[in-house]
């Protein structure tokens, strides 16, 4: 009786040792499925099969986006990983971005910096982020007519986070399927050789028919949206 | 003709004083009238007219004609 009843105590002790070390594996999986791109929690089925890639594949895709000498065609593959993946591309820290890539180094370094704090105007809303783009930008008014110094450069500034800001919307409709990568690379690659002209001192001369094309290529973006969407026009 | 000189000078320095006081109050003026809205006085819903792509296309026409 006394050897059954220590057999029992035994046997208690096991199972809740096992219990245990059950609920501490569980809570640290949990803890690693939100990086972990093979975990399946998402009800959305393009959402699924994403993160049934892993880590080291998309770094390798991102990588592979670099190895072309063409821009075009480098904003494409990019594009591509976007709609592929469902998510944004982060580029690897050491790549500038495509309109910085070409300027002189003094230049490089102001661009790339630049770029890297604008990166926190673009989680606000509306009003706030264009605000955000003028502190940037280094506006004492709020309006650009109303500056009295430097006011060329800020203008520059202003424009290439404006340039930056359709970017990201051209981003977010290959993102949610609603426009193809070629389109996109076209209108993209456009904006980054304005971009270009813009930190290269250009006037508003050089630059003008260049933003003539890109509104005809954002028209026809979204004129293909418009069909496909059965003809809801909604401006975006 | 002493005299004369006298107040030729006299009538130079009385311009050259009503241009510099006339000069200097212009710019003051300008100075405290100071066009336009700081940005951190500004609203944010002042901001909210720059949406959708046309607008920004048109924001960033307008700054064109800024850049000098």
């Amino acid at each position: 009786m006394k050897k059954s009843l220590y057999l029992f105590n035994i046997l208690i002790i096991l199972l809740l040792v096992a219990s245990v070390i059950a609920a501490g594996s569980s809570t640290g999986s949990r803890t690693n499925t939100a990086s972990d791109p093979t975990t399946n929690f998402g009800t959305d089925e393009r959402v699924n099969t994403a993160r049934q890639i892993t880590g080291a594949e998309k770094r390798a895709a991102r990588g592979a986006c670099e190895d072309s000498d063409n821009r075009r065609t480098r904003i494409k593959c990019r594009l591509d990983y976007i709609k592929d993946n469902n998510e944004d591309f982060e580029a690897h820290y050491s790549k500038a971005p495509e309109a910085c890539r070409e300027l002189e180094k003094d230049g490089k370094g102001r661009c790339v910096a630049f770029y890297k704090k604008s990166q926190a105007c673009y989680d606000k809303k509306r009003g706030d982020k264009i605000k955000c783009f003028k502190r940037l930008a280094n506006f004492a008014k709020a309006n650009l007519k109303d500056e009295k110094e430097e006011r060329g450069l800020k203008a520059r500034d202003y424009v290439i986070l404006l340039l930056y800001d359709i970017q990201e919307k051209i981003e977010g409709a290959i993102e949610n399927d609603r426009i193809d990568s070629d389109a996109g690379a076209d209108a993209i690659d456009k904006i980054v050789e304005i971009k270009e002209d813009i930190l290269n001192g250009k006037t508003k001369r050089e630059v003008t028919p260049k933003m003539l094309q890109l509104r005809t290529l954002l028209k026809n973006i979204k004129s293909t949206i418009d069909q496909e969407s059965g003809g809801e026009s909604e401006n975006e | 003709m002493n005299k004369i000189l006298m107040w030729i000078l006299i009538l130079i320095l009385a311009l050259g004083l009503g241009y510099f006081l006339l000069g200097s109050s212009d710019d003051s003026n300008y100075d405290s009238e100071d066009a336009g809205v700081n940005l951190e006085d500004a609203d944010d819903s002042a901001f909210e007219n720059v949406e959708s792509t046309d607008q920004i296309l048109n924001e960033i026409t307008d700054s064109l004609n800024y850049l000098g």
